[in-house]
């Protein structure tokens, strides 16, 4: 009776895997299919791209000429490959990639925490084999994920890289505000702890794709900028002076920033929390940018001037 | 490790395979050993720390059955009573140190402050032991029952060892008392098939109800209790509402698996739910909601209470009830908002009370179509919707929280556009879909159990049905929650 006890649960759990990577082969061969807005406007030339500090902050129905495909939680390495994406659907018209990365979402993309997207299936899918690797190979939920909560995949954004996404909260004096700059705070080693060489220690991969990103621009004739929204006084609790140094080595002096980490937006209740503005912070950001234009500086002036 | 995880899988395996080999399973000595050691495993590798004062503490109580069975044969009477005070006494000291000693002298500090008088003393950083209120019980128990003879003491300090740290129940119980379990250890167990699957199926079931519904609801309800002032009331109504089906999800689903696992080992343990969302009044649902602990706190404290108050008739009664149910609530944790959602408990009492109506058992009856009766389905609806306000209380930080949070509802907007999105809605379907599977089969132990869906023992069909389950886990489950809300307990 035990062996075939045995043998009974043996059974269930070859048909339980085979069924479940049937699902999920089936899945991830169908992800591109899915895939909506690969195809941008022929009018659209200036693709966003990055993390939730983009994507709740560049109101693209406000700016024109520009697609916000920024995506929470989204390292360097999606960026990267979304881009690749774009230019595979032969949108030549693309001649300016704003990366939004700048030094509040750059420090939380230490490569231990390296971030998968909701919608994994659909970046597993545009990702070449070695970035697959190299995301996937530390990021163990992912193996998790892989065989559960594939219908729930569903009901996350089907966009390639996002949109701009409308916040309405106010939380920037919420008690756990500070938890996970905090957090940062002490993984650095205190508020003078972010040096240049911190953080080629631990954000490798981020720093990877960033040349690749680059590398990328120059051999497609793209203009790079690399953009960094507003928040709320974050250079009172951290010193970026590493961050700069390290920006301006990695892209070359003449790399263009535009860095809107010290724009003041008018009160507490245009931020959503301290790294991301809401739906109010984005219309004036975004009007602020129609009116003034993206206000660019040289990387090394960036770096001398903080 | 918790119960549904991949490292309790391999971890069971392993213990279930040695447990069964031949040289084993014909010595239920060396089967006691093997279960103690993995049981010592289990709550080490949760709380390793934690592991001498378990063994201190049933090392302790063993001595005292021993001691007090020694007493009772010389017919000493009084000192066997004085020894099973001194086990109560000690029990109950063990959970006042680790539960409750920072909460009863901040409580007193306040309320010296509150008349005036200076009281400021530092507390104590006491770590709790993870499932003391569980294995606490049972070491009472075991004392007690031997004072009233209803068991005799274990044969050996293994037995009983094996008894509290029994690994599927010492986290979150169920309670099992000794006069049910200490005879199972007193045999050995050889494989039963058809209590293995039964088992299994009994696991995946707890998973369903734990994964797919408690979690997914939980999404819903810890946003409401912890952002309830930015909520606005419909929300927290909707919220309030799905709560019991929650924690009656996540604990019958830990139960279940408990009770599945202890099955596979061939042990029958305490069943701790039956179908409590079919409860048409607050008294019946105390029948049916954990009944391992009600049923120990009714035995241990509600009559001696009623013993003692009988000379005051329906006034003592209710006062037994009402200290019955506050204690039951205290139980869960040091917090006046348990007191006070014992208190509303025992209010609900006082129409039946009233009416007559308190301890009646009718039975469930079905009406047309299968269907319950119209007026039992208005009952159940009532009496959810009470034990749903309960809920407020029950996950309420402190006692100010409980008027913030029932304020913010009367006071707050309504706005229900978020039955329009669907990470919300899912877990409405999902609650409906719990109370009809506790209707058809109010009859079983569990909803999936062979012969309330499909009377059948082909082993096919048996298999179809736990791969549909499995399945609708990993389609639906969520997957980010893990803990187990009476873990906290």
């Amino acid at each position: 009776m035990l062996k075939k006890f045995i043998l009974l649960f043996l059974t269930f759990c070859f048909l339980y895997i085979s069924m479940m990577a049937a699902a999920k082969a089936f899945w991830v061969t169908t992800a591109p299919s899915r895939l909506e807005r690969n195809v941008i406007d022929s009018d659209v030339h200036t693709v966003v791209l990055g993390a939730s500090s983009g994507e709740h902050a560049w109101n693209d129905s406000i700016i024109p000429h520009s697609i916000n495909l920024c995506n929470s939680g989204v390292s360097l390495g999606v960026s990267y490959n979304s881009l690749k994406w774009i230019e595979g659907y032969n949108n030549v018209q693309i001649d300016t990639v704003i990366v939004c990365s700048g030094f509040a979402s750059f420090i939380y993309f230490e490569d231990k925490k390296l971030p998968i997207p909701r919608s994994s299936e659909e970046i597993f899918s545009i990702l070449d084999y070695p970035d697959f690797l190299r995301f996937y190979s530390k990021k163990a939920s992912f193996w998790e994920n892989s065989l559960t909560s594939l219908p729930m995949w569903w009901f996350a954004s089907r966009k390639l890289g996002g949109a701009y996404h409308y916040i309405d909260r106010e939380k920037v004096n919420h008690p756990r505000s500070y938890d996970i700059i905090n957090a940062i705070i002490e993984s650095y080693g205190g508020k003078y702890g972010i040096t240049e060489q911190k953080l080629y220690d631990k954000c490798t991969y981020q720093i990877s794709y960033l040349r690749k990103i680059k590398e990328y621009c120059e051999d497609h004739n793209m203009t790079l900028v690399l953009l960094s929204t507003p928040v709320y006084k974050y250079h009172e609790l951290l010193d970026d002076t590493g961050y700069r140094q390290l920006m301006c080595k990695e892209l070359g002096d003449s790399a263009l920033i535009a860095d809107y980490s010290r724009f003041h937006l008018p009160d507490l209740t245009y931020y959503g929390d301290l790294e991301h503005t809401n739906y109010k912070g984005a219309r004036y950001f975004s009007n602020h940018i129609v009116n003034n234009g993206l206000e660019l500086q040289y990387a090394i002036d960036f770096a001398a001037n903080p | 490790m918790v119960v549904n995880s991949l490292s309790f899988l391999w971890f069971f395996i392993v213990v279930f395979l040695v447990y069964y080999l031949p040289v084993i399973s014909q010595r239920k000595n060396l089967q006691n050993i093997w279960i103690l050691i993995t049981s010592y495993f289990f709550y080490g590798f949760v709380d390793w720390k934690m592991l001498p004062l378990l063994f201190c503490i049933t090392f302790v109580f063993y001595l005292l059955g021993a001691w007090l069975k020694a007493s009772m044969n010389r017919n000493e009477s009084k000192k066997a009573s004085r020894i099973t005070t001194l086990g109560v006494v000690l029990g109950v000291g063990l959970l006042l140190y680790f539960k409750y000693l920072n909460f009863f002298a901040d409580s007193f500090a306040s309320l010296l402050q509150a008349i005036g008088l200076r009281a400021s003393w530092s507390t104590l950083n006491i770590v709790l032991p993870i499932g003391v209120s569980f294995f606490t019980f049972k070491l009472i128990s075991y004392v007690i029952e031997i004072h009233r003879e209803k068991i005799q003491p274990a044969d050996n300090f293994i037995e009983f060892a094996t008894y509290i740290a029994f690994f599927p129940t010492i986290l979150s119980g169920p309670i099992d008392r000794p006069n049910t379990f200490l005879p199972q250890l007193r045999k050995n167990h050889n494989f039963d098939y058809n209590l293995a699957v039964d088992g299994c199926q009994q696991i995946l079931w707890g998973i369903f109800t734990k994964m797919v519904i408690a979690d997914t609801i939980a999404l819903i309800t810890t946003e409401a209790w912890t952002n309830y002032a930015d909520k606005d009331a419909s929300y927290l109504i909707y919220a309030a509402l799905l709560s019991p089906v929650q924690v009656y999800a996540d604990f019958d689903g830990y139960s279940n698996m408990a009770i599945g696992v202890g099955k596979l080992l061939g042990f029958s343990v305490t069943k701790n739910f039956n179908h409590p969302l079919l409860a048409r009044n607050v008294s019946e649902y105390w029948r049916r909601w954990h009944m391992s602990l009600t049923s120990w706190i009714t035995d241990y404290v509600f009559m001696p209470l009623n013993i003692a108050f009988r000379n005051l008739a329906t006034l003592g009664l209710f006062l037994a009830i009402a200290i019955n149910l506050v204690v039951i609530g205290l139980w869960h944790g040091a917090n006046w908002t348990y007191a006070v959602f014992g208190l509303y408990h025992s209010l609900l009492f006082i129409p039946l009370l009233c009416f007559g109506s308190f301890g009646r058992n009718k039975k469930l009856k079905e009406g047309k179509l299968g269907l319950p009766l119209m007026k039992d389905l208005a009952m159940m609806i009532l009496t959810y919707v009470f034990v749903a306000f309960g809920q407020i209380i029950f996950f309420a930080k402190d006692v100010p929280s409980i008027s913030s949070f029932i304020s913010t509802v009367a006071n707050g907007s309504w706005n229900c556009s978020f039955l329009f999105d669907i990470s919300t809605i899912v877990p409405l379907p999902m609650a409906i879909f719990l109370f009809c599977m506790d209707w058809i089969s109010r009859k079983k132990e569990f909803a999936i159990q062979r012969s309330s869906l499909i009377y059948t023992n082909k082993t096919i069909n048996i298999l179809i049905l736990d791969l549909f389950i499995a399945l609708a886990i990993s389609f639906f489950g969520y997957n980010g929650q893990g803990s187990f809300i009476y873990f906290n307990f």
